[in-house]
């Protein structure tokens, strides 16, 4: 949890730092719902068998 | 019966048995807009003349296809050549496009008529739009495709097409007491369609019923099916979990009710497991979502920022701080979600969960939680909701149906089963205006 804050805090200044604080206070809410889902996307284990490209892969491959 | 009440299948069989002409087929929705619209706001442009000179050429030659002379809403994110098309945004509020949207050259070649533009939220995200839900005028008729679904629902049109990256097409679909169809990602072409995010973004659209949703997938794809109504009862994977966490009670109940009913109509419904990985799917879809819309608009939003409204701002600004690597990482889980999921509906016919998370949202500020419809514009899966009744406060609530890729077909046939059963009147609603 303290990780998690200390994560969001860290996107927050970065917010700070590229529009100013009363941009990124308006902000907030959006920092902080987008950089918990980074954080949690972050942590998530990775499958090795699934290669890093960005295809879906609906139709069979010839 | 009037014009304006028939169905788009209805309507089809009356052009083509010469009981019919696209002209007047035109004349009865152009009334109905001008009676309706003042209470529903579902449109942004309509070339009125424009309309019945298309009707006329259609009343003039012989019908091509089951959309020939048909009058159809078109979303305001698709370019439509000459006509203004704003993505509900001041920044494009006088842009009109030379070409027309992949979609509106198709449903053109088949002889609809394009009767106008619909209402969307700004840039098809969730800064509303001024459209009311028919079945109340205080609720919102959910969005992005708000004013599809609410001229759909009012028979101010059988047919419209939205788009969905979260749940834009199906939300407001069951919010409005209609068909929504959400197809396999690409199955139909997104050209010409102003983005939100390429890699979620769904063409999309409405119908009263599901036989009209049939047809138009026949001539978007060129394939030359027949309706047939299904007679054997589907086998259905029942999806609580994560649902049954996040419904409002009377969605539920609903639900619940409907999943006995379909049961005691013959179908086989099986508790279908939802895997481990689908707890990650709001994280994945708001990831790649928000990376997305933010490189979409980065350059036009570092000159215009403030004619972008509150929420798409956001979007844009927490996008732009989204680290490349986890953007990447949030494809890789997404694909690890797709593959479980397929490997899940393909035991059934199809999959089904309630359509949204509750009833139409009183107030036109918030259109409405995207987040049983977000699971399937992640996994690219084609959806379609149904109308399953009322809930207490007399607002409809959808049944939302889910198949593996490149199924709709068979997906839409057991969506037409359903629909026989539960016997959801989805006749063209006058819109009910509460007294203050």
């Amino acid at each position: 949890m303290e990780e998690l804050n200390e994560y969001i805090e860290a996107m927050y200044e970065t917010a700070v730092n590229l529009w100013g604080r009363e941009e990124a206070d308006k902000m907030r809410k959006h920092i902080e719902s987008t950089a918990s889902a980074v954080y949690r996307v972050g942590k998530l284990e990775l499958d090795t068998s699934i290669e890093p490209a960005t295809r879906l892969r609906h139709r069979e491959q010839p | 019966m009037k014009p304006y009440i028939m169905s788009l299948t209805e309507a089809s069989d009356a052009i083509q048995g010469g009981e019919l002409t696209p002209k007047r087929l035109a004349e009865s929705l152009l009334k109905r807009i001008r009676e309706t619209e003042p209470m529903i706001h579902a449109w942004v442009t309509i070339d009125t003349e424009k309309v019945m000179e298309d009707a006329a050429n259609a009343t003039e030659t012989s019908p091509m296809s089951r959309l020939h002379g048909i009058p159809i809403g078109i979303k305001d994110i698709y370019y439509t050549a000459g006509m203004r098309t704003t993505m509900g945004s001041s920044i494009y509020w006088d842009y009109v496009p030379e070409i027309d949207a992949d979609i509106v050259k198709k449903i053109k070649e088949q002889g609809a008529t394009v009767l106008g533009k619909t209402e969307t939220t700004e840039f098809a995200t969730h800064d509303p739009a001024p459209t009311r839900n028919p079945w109340n005028t205080n609720h919102t008729p959910g969005g992005s495709s708000s004013g599809s679904a609410a001229a759909v629902a009012s028979g101010m049109c059988s047919a419209a097409f939205g788009s969905q990256t979260g749940g834009s097409v199906i939300r407001p679909s069951s919010y409005c007491g209609i068909v929504g169809v959400k197809p396999t990602y690409d199955l139909l072409s997104r050209g010409g369609v102003y983005p939100v995010s390429w890699s979620l973004d769904h063409v999309g659209y409405m119908t009263r019923i599901v036989e009209d949703a049939y047809h138009i997938l026949c001539a978007l794809t060129n394939t030359d099916k027949v309706w047939k109504k299904r007679e054997k009862p589907p086998k259905i994977g029942v999806l609580r979990g994560y649902f049954m966490e996040n419904a409002k009670p009377d969605v539920w109940e609903g639900y619940e009710k409907t999943i006995t009913d379909l049961w005691g109509k013959g179908a086989d419904m099986i508790d279908a497991i939802l895997p481990s990985s689908f707890k990650n799917v709001p994280d994945v879809h708001r990831v790649i979502m928000a990376a997305e819309t933010a490189a979409v608009h980065e350059e036009v939003f570092r000159e215009k920022k403030p004619q972008y409204g509150e929420y798409i701002q956001g979007l844009i600004s927490s996008g732009l701080l989204i680290p490349a690597t986890v953007y990447l990482r949030a494809q890789r889980q997404r694909a690890k979600i797709i593959e479980d999921m397929i490997h899940l509906i393909k035991e059934y016919d199809c999959v089904v969960c309630p359509s949204t998370v509750d009833t139409a949202p009183e107030g036109l500020e918030w259109t409405g939680s995207p987040a049983f419809n977000a699971p399937w514009s992640l996994t690219g899966l084609p959806s379609v909701t149904v109308p399953m009744g009322l809930a207490e406060n007399k607002l409809p609530i959808g049944l939302q149906l889910i198949g593996t890729p490149y199924n709709e077909w068979s997906l839409l046939s057991v969506a037409g089963w359903c629909e026989e059963k539960l016997g959801f009147d989805t006749s063209p609603k006058d819109p009910y205006v509460p007294e203050s």
